[in-house]
């Protein structure tokens, strides 16, 4: 699209906003992009993209998974543009590719691989033809803003071009079969011995054949609606896949991969059935895109997954683990109520992934606790639950009606308060589990919980 | 007692199915029968005692409108002769006259004389707080559409803060006889132990809940906030952030706020 004098002004005053930001110490990753959108709100479609942009989508994991990539392109000494340090939004995208660019605009590097958020791609794909589009995986998550899966997907099948080539999860049959008329590469993980003993979860975005809504048969399911199933029906059902992770070595920490050039061993970064799937996306596309097995298992072999999101610290023997559950995503805190109750032991866990924004200004919707498998935390193992917040009644009564013992649910409206509430007699681990933005909350939990730890260390 | 909880396979979204996990807390001796799309609706061959369905995708909506469609006289007649009915979320929308989504135009059962109009580039989160039968009813709203039509004379609930069946109404629903359409999620029952109890009631149930303390304390710290002026009860909807006033009434009531907190 032409440059217009409009577009060249936004660019020049988004660049000075970017350095007036960096002057004054503040990070401000989408407002240059914000302004830019403001002042020409085609501006998306106007500036020089770079010669190949990859879009990595999907409702859990793609932050993961985007670092995975560009650690392992880095590695290999692979130059890129990426949003890790901005938005996934239109603003974000906005602000990189203007960060990125010469002072007319050009883009310095030829790759971008960009972090995108669904909901926004009624703003961004009209602008950005991605060559590749990486899906993670889809699910209902944040009621109030992606209202439902069906959406997401419709806005995705309206607004994405069909020259992308799709890298999709085959084994999330929504996923797999966006945009029917596009190429598709699928990856997945078979069938394995853990799966047996997966619980059942309480939704399933995909019951029903989409075709004939006959019930879905599943081969095996692994969690939610992720696995793999047909139509007894009808030719509905999981595509062929194209890189599927078939074996994995927990002692060794290693996964095998058949790809279209054979078997590949490459290392584990994590225990999580998660990480699984984060690694085996990123090795997939990465080796579908065209570096060796060698270029990405030795990156692989030093990559790590962001510890923001998981970080553990034994303190007096006291294992705290702290850990995003992100809020108003009811299949990503399942995942890590499983994750707690596979790993046993006797725990508190902290809960702190209320939505900060309503806890200070308004009253958080809390339809979504009753989509989270809180029946997992039934377990044994756990030995206390402390919601924490304004909505701790909430998260009260919804882990009595799982099943929970009255007396194993503490709620506390503070962060201090829920560190005071944790018996320290009782435990051996205590999880704090945080939202995006309840960090700074959960991080003073954890400080409290270390105080408490250590100043009964010095009585004794 | 049996309940019939219709086409769960898509009528399951918000974490309405909560509804019915309370339902069964309180009523652990009643029969729930699970509706498919592909099956027939046992309502059609025997009675019931309560009918539920929950919020679902738009083209889900179509598909349960289609799938009704046969079963219309005889829903007509069950709500006219008393049988208990509970639609949450955009249930109700399947019974309306019809739903717009732009230019076309959807046929719906035609049992309410309403229409729906979706609105897929603005979507509707807000909080409600409202009086039924003498009752304060608390809720929240995630939708896509806002429904027209006159329910003047047969509203679920009215609201005090928040918005009715669009944002020019406080009449939030449909009543009629003993239906129930209403679209306030969070679940319901769930948030509402007054209504909970009026509900099993009418159910010939004893009105007694199942983990009545913890119920009433969610309960009541909810009703707090929502009175509190304080307390913004809607959203933006494409963002999920609060819509920020700039009014010097909203100054002023934040420069309360914080006197009030020091």
């Amino acid at each position: 699209m032409k440059r217009t004098f409009r577009f060249y002004f936004a660019l020049f005053f988004a660049k000075c906003t970017a350095l007036a930001l960096k002057l004054i110490g503040r990070k401000g990753t989408s407002m240059p992009g914000s302004w830019a959108i403001i002042l020409c709100p085609d501006f998306l479609a106007r500036i020089p993209l770079p010669e190949q942009v990859i879009l990595v989508a999907g409702t859990n994991g793609k932050t993961t998974v985007a670092n995975l990539i560009e650690d392992i392109l880095s590695q290999n000494g692979i130059e890129y543009l990426c949003n890790r340090d901005g938005a996934n939004v239109n603003t974000g995208l906005a602000s990189s590719l203007i960060a990125d660019s010469t002072f007319f605009g050009k883009p310095k590097h030829k790759l971008a691989i960009f972090e995108f958020d669904e909901r926004s791609a009624p703003l961004i794909l009209p602008y950005i033809k991605p060559d590749t589009f990486l899906c993670t995986n889809l699910c209902r998550d944040a009621l109030d803003r992606n209202a439902n899966v069906d959406f997401i997907v419709q806005i995705l099948n309206e607004n994405l071009w069909d020259g992308a080539k799709l890298v999709v999860n085959g084994d999330d049959l929504i996923a797999s079969h966006l945009a029917p008329g596009n190429k598709r590469v699928c990856f997945g993980i078979r069938e394995l011995p853990r799966d047996r003993e997966a619980r059942p979860n309480l939704v399933r975005d995909i019951v029903a054949c989409p075709k004939c809504d006959t019930s879905l048969q599943y081969d095996f399911l692994r969690y939610n609606h992720i696995g793999r199933a047909h139509c007894p029906n009808c030719d509905y059902g999981t595509f062929p896949i194209d890189y599927d992770c078939t074996s994995v070595d927990m002692d060794a920490m290693r996964f095998t991969l058949r790809t279209p050039q054979g078997e590949e061993v490459y290392r584990l970064p994590g225990e999580n059935i998660t990480d699984l799937y984060n690694t085996v996306t990123a090795v997939s596309f990465l080796r579908d895109w065209g570096l060796t097995y060698d270029q990405v298992s030795t990156a692989l072999d030093k990559a790590e997954l962001a510890r923001s999101r998981y970080d553990v610290e034994t303190v007096g023997g006291k294992e705290i683990v702290f850990c995003l559950a992100k809020g108003q995503s009811p299949i990503a805190s399942s995942r890590v109520f499983d994750f707690i109750v596979q790993r046993g032991g006797r725990a508190a866990v902290i809960i702190m992934n209320y939505d900060m924004h309503d806890q200070a200004h308004s009253s958080e919707n809390i339809g979504w606790l009753y989509e989270v498998d809180y029946e997992f935390l039934t377990d044994g193992c756990v030995k206390q639950l402390i919601p924490t917040g304004n909505r701790c009644y909430d998260y009260q009564v919804r882990a009595l009606l799982a099943g929970m013992k009255p007396a194993r649910v503490h709620p506390a409206q503070r962060p201090e308060e829920a560190a005071a509430l944790v018996d320290l007699e009782q435990v051996d681990k205590v999880y704090i589990l945080h939202a995006v933005f309840t960090v700074p909350d959960a991080k003073r939990a954890r400080e409290e919980l270390v105080k408490r730890i250590e100043k009964g260390r010095a009585l004794t | 007692m049996k309940i019939e909880v219709l086409f769960p396979e898509y009528a399951n979204l918000f974490g309405d199915m909560g509804n019915l996990l309370y339902l069964k807390a309180c009523l652990p001796d009643a029969e729930f029968i699970e509706t498919a799309m592909n099956d027939t609706p046992r309502f059609m061959d025997e009675p019931v005692d309560l009918i539920y369905m929950g919020p679902m995708s738009e083209p889900a909506q179509e598909k349960v409108i289609a799938r009704l469609m046969p079963c219309k006289e005889k829903l007509r007649e069950l709500i006219e002769g008393g049988t208990c009915f509970l639609f949450t979320g955009n249930a109700v929308e399947v019974l309306y006259r019809e739903i717009e989504d732009g230019n076309r135009k959807i046929p719906g059962l035609g049992l309410f004389d309403l229409t729906a109009k979706r609105n897929f580039v603005h979507r509707h989160n807000s909080n409600f707080l409202g009086k039924f039968e003498g009752m304060d009813i608390v809720g929240c709203k995630s939708q896509f559409t806002m429904a027209y039509g006159d329910n003047a004379q047969m509203y679920f609930a009215k609201a005090e803060r928040g918005i009715g069946l669009n944002r020019d109404t406080p009449l939030e629903g449909i009543r009629k006889n003993n239906f129930i359409g209403t679209y306030l999620v969070g679940p319901l029952l769930v948030m509402n132990p007054p209504f909970m109890r009026w509900l099993l009631t009418l159910l010939g149930a004893e009105p007694s809940l199942a983990y009545n303390d913890a119920m009433e304390q969610a309960y009541a710290q909810r009703l707090k906030e929502f009175r509190d002026p304080l307390v913004h009860m809607e959203k933006e909807g494409d963002t999920n952030q609060l819509k920020i006033d700039f009014s010097p009434k909203a100054w002023l009531n934040s420069l309360k706020s914080k006197r009030n907190q020091s």
